[in-house]
């Protein structure tokens, strides 16, 4: 395990292989973006529902890089807040589908045939719902809610939604890759070299069956942002009042046509984010492949 | 090489079938027996049951096939005994896959897959590196304490073969199972590879059952050499003596399809028909169909091996004729 966690790292952090260009410039965009999302307080006015009701939609000035919203408020300072917000739940909607769908897949993979059809079934029906509706569904049985323990208000239902639709992604990924691998003459090797069962699975098995998951990851990040917008946009992701790219883009599209920058900033920030995060899955792709 | 004769493994009436029940018997009935220090080539076609039978031994049979009767004895410290084949694995008996590309872990560096068995036995860590170098280095590896860091494909295929049998040797086996070992290797390297196995057998008494389908590499490395048909097996004895004078005609018919240098000829042998099917067999010689000695005896009633000569056995009514005029 520790020696691919190393090749693999190694892999996101040399610029000499295959996908480097790609991976370098991945990099350069999601770091800009989360220096500017670390340095929040310090380059902007640290108070993103601030209203200003007297200076409202005013063109960008000085004081108001982005100039301000319908309720008089720092765009800039939204727009940074919107930023940190969605990388927040882009990770962590990627990260908890990942980790129950690897176990799962996993275990399916493992598990006796019944088990694992009864897993890939359900992994179907699941692909098979709507998921837009589903999470409309979910947002409002749950409601916005407010504070739950770390997770800002409205932040729970989203990230439970994506983790109950999103692990069959990552389960069908492992099973396949482990079915692949566990083929592999050198697992048959390891098999008839008397080491145990977990240790086949965790040294070799593992290792070599992770490669597709990592791109899938630096993808899936972006895909949990879009969805988080477009929740947002539609009214069923975070509260309106909380900064958020698609919150703000919805808010803005009314006045569209005199203040066109509130809509393009934060649509240009998606883009970009989007962008960013499938160049760095894509060059790990190109690295990854044998 | 007939001096040290202790049996180490003996397969007695193995037989492996197609699905649960008698439905499609594989390999009927297998007896075979490999001595200490001693090498046994098992030959036959694709499909014979050869690396079949060998994987029964450690049961790392696919799930389709199943082990219906007869027993694998093993020699322990008590003599020889069945085990559980699952707790042979890495003790007392290793095994060598045919292709050193995908037989070694590509995401892990040689030491570490040379040290593999012995950490799996709970050697320390810097005891295992050493171990790993000298068995490197006993298998014939360049500079094995400069390379234990190397990648699998970093190595040659040769290279690959000798991490591959340092790896069988790390367990200590009394017995070593080489399915086809020098199959994907080109003939300099195949021939370093066979003088190295050659050299193990003698310096560690070391027994080898060499499952190939190259009869060039038998006339290098087994002592005995056992020939397969359709599951059975149908001629085994004394390699020299099997195959300057075969006594079926099975075996007379696969050396007369080795091309042969320098004498001209233009097309390949080949054995007219094709081997039957599992469970597609009437009675009679299983060869019988195929056979251009074949008697009327042939078709009525299966032929069992029998002694014609000091440790030469045959399943063949017919040997005696292949014995008068067509020995080469």
């Amino acid at each position: 395990m520790m020696q691919t966690m190393r090749s693999n790292l190694h892999a996101l952090f040399t610029l000499r292989e295959r996908g480097s260009g790609k991976i370098a410039v991945g990099y350069a965009i999601i770091g800009l973006f989360v220096f500017t999302a670390m340095a929040a307080p310090w380059i902007t006015t640290g108070e993103p529902a601030r209203q200003d009701l007297l200076n409202r939609l005013a063109f960008p000035s000085f004081a108001h890089p982005l100039g301000t919203d319908q309720l008089g408020r720092d765009v800039w300072t939204r727009l940074v807040y919107a930023i940190q917000l969605d990388f927040r739940i882009g990770i962590l909607g990627m990260l908890l589908p990942a980790i129950l769908g690897s176990l799962i897949g996993v275990a399916s993979a493992l598990s006796p045939h019944w088990l694992d059809a009864a897993i890939s079934r359900l992994a179907d029906i699941i692909i098979s719902l709507p998921l837009f509706v589903f999470f409309l569904a979910l947002a409002g049985l749950l409601g916005p809610g407010s504070d739950w323990g770390p997770f800002g208000p409205g932040e729970l239902p989203i990230l439970l939604g994506f983790t109950l639709l999103g692990w069959v992604v990552y389960a069908r990924l492992l099973r396949t890759e482990m079915h692949r691998i566990l083929a592999m003459e050198y697992i048959r090797a390891a098999i008839t070299g008397g080491l145990p069962l977990h240790r086949v699975i965790i040294g070799h098995v593992m290792p070599n069956a992770v490669g597709q998951t990592l791109v899938y990851m630096c993808v899936d990040i972006g895909l949990a942002i879009l969805s988080l917008a477009t929740l947002s946009f539609l009214g069923a992701g975070v509260p309106l009042d909380r900064p958020e790219l698609g919150g703000m883009i919805s808010a803005s599209r009314t006045v569209i046509s005199s203040n066109w920058w509130l809509v393009a900033a934060p649509g240009a920030v998606l883009a970009l984010m989007g962008t960013g995060l499938a160049l760095i899955g894509d060059g790990l792709d190109d690295r990854l492949k044998p | 090489m007939m001096a040290a004769q202790t049996p180490l493994l003996v397969m007695d009436g193995l037989s492996l079938g197609l699905g649960s029940g008698n439905r499609a018997m594989i390999v009927p009935s297998l007896n075979l027996t490999v001595n200490a220090g001693e090498c046994l080539g098992l030959v036959g076609e694709s499909g014979s049951g050869k690396s079949l039978s060998l994987r029964a031994i450690l049961g790392l049979l696919p799930n389709s096939i199943h082990r219906s009767a007869g027993r694998i004895l093993l020699r322990g410290p008590t003599g020889l005994a069945e085990h559980d084949p699952a707790s042979l694995r890495g003790n007392g008996i290793s095994m060598v896959f045919q292709e050193p590309m995908s037989s070694l872990n590509p995401s892990m560096r040689i030491g570490d897959l040379v040290a593999a068995g012995l950490r799996a036995k709970g050697m320390a860590r810097g005891k295992a590196r050493t171990k790993a170098i000298s068995l490197l280095r006993e298998v014939g590896f360049p500079a094995p304490e400069k390379r234990l860091d190397d990648w699998p494909h970093q190595l040659s295929g040769g290279l690959r073969q000798r991490v591959m049998i340092a790896m069988a040797l790390s367990v200590e086996p009394a017995l070593l199972l080489c399915d086809e070992p020098t199959t994907a290797l080109d003939v300099t390297t195949q021939e370093q590879i066979l003088l190295l196995l050659e050299r193990l057998k003698k310096d560690r008494g070391l027994g080898i059952l060499f499952v190939t389908h190259d009869l060039s590499v038998i006339s290098r490395i087994a002592d005995r050499t056992a020939v397969m048909y359709a599951g059975r097996l149908v001629e085994e004895g004394p390699t020299a003596e099997l195959l300057a004078a075969p006594r079926h005609p099975y075996t007379l018919a696969l050396l007369s399809c080795l091309p042969q240098a320098g004498t001209g000829q233009r097309r390949l042998q080949a054995i007219d028909g094709t081997p039957p099917a599992a469970g597609e067999h009437g009675g009679g010689c299983i060869f019988a169909p195929r056979c251009t000695f074949a008697a009327h005896q042939c078709l009525t009633a299966e032929p069992v091996l029998a002694d014609i000569a000091p440790a030469h056995r045959t399943a063949c009514y017919r040997h005696v004729l292949l014995r008068e005029g067509l020995s080469r």
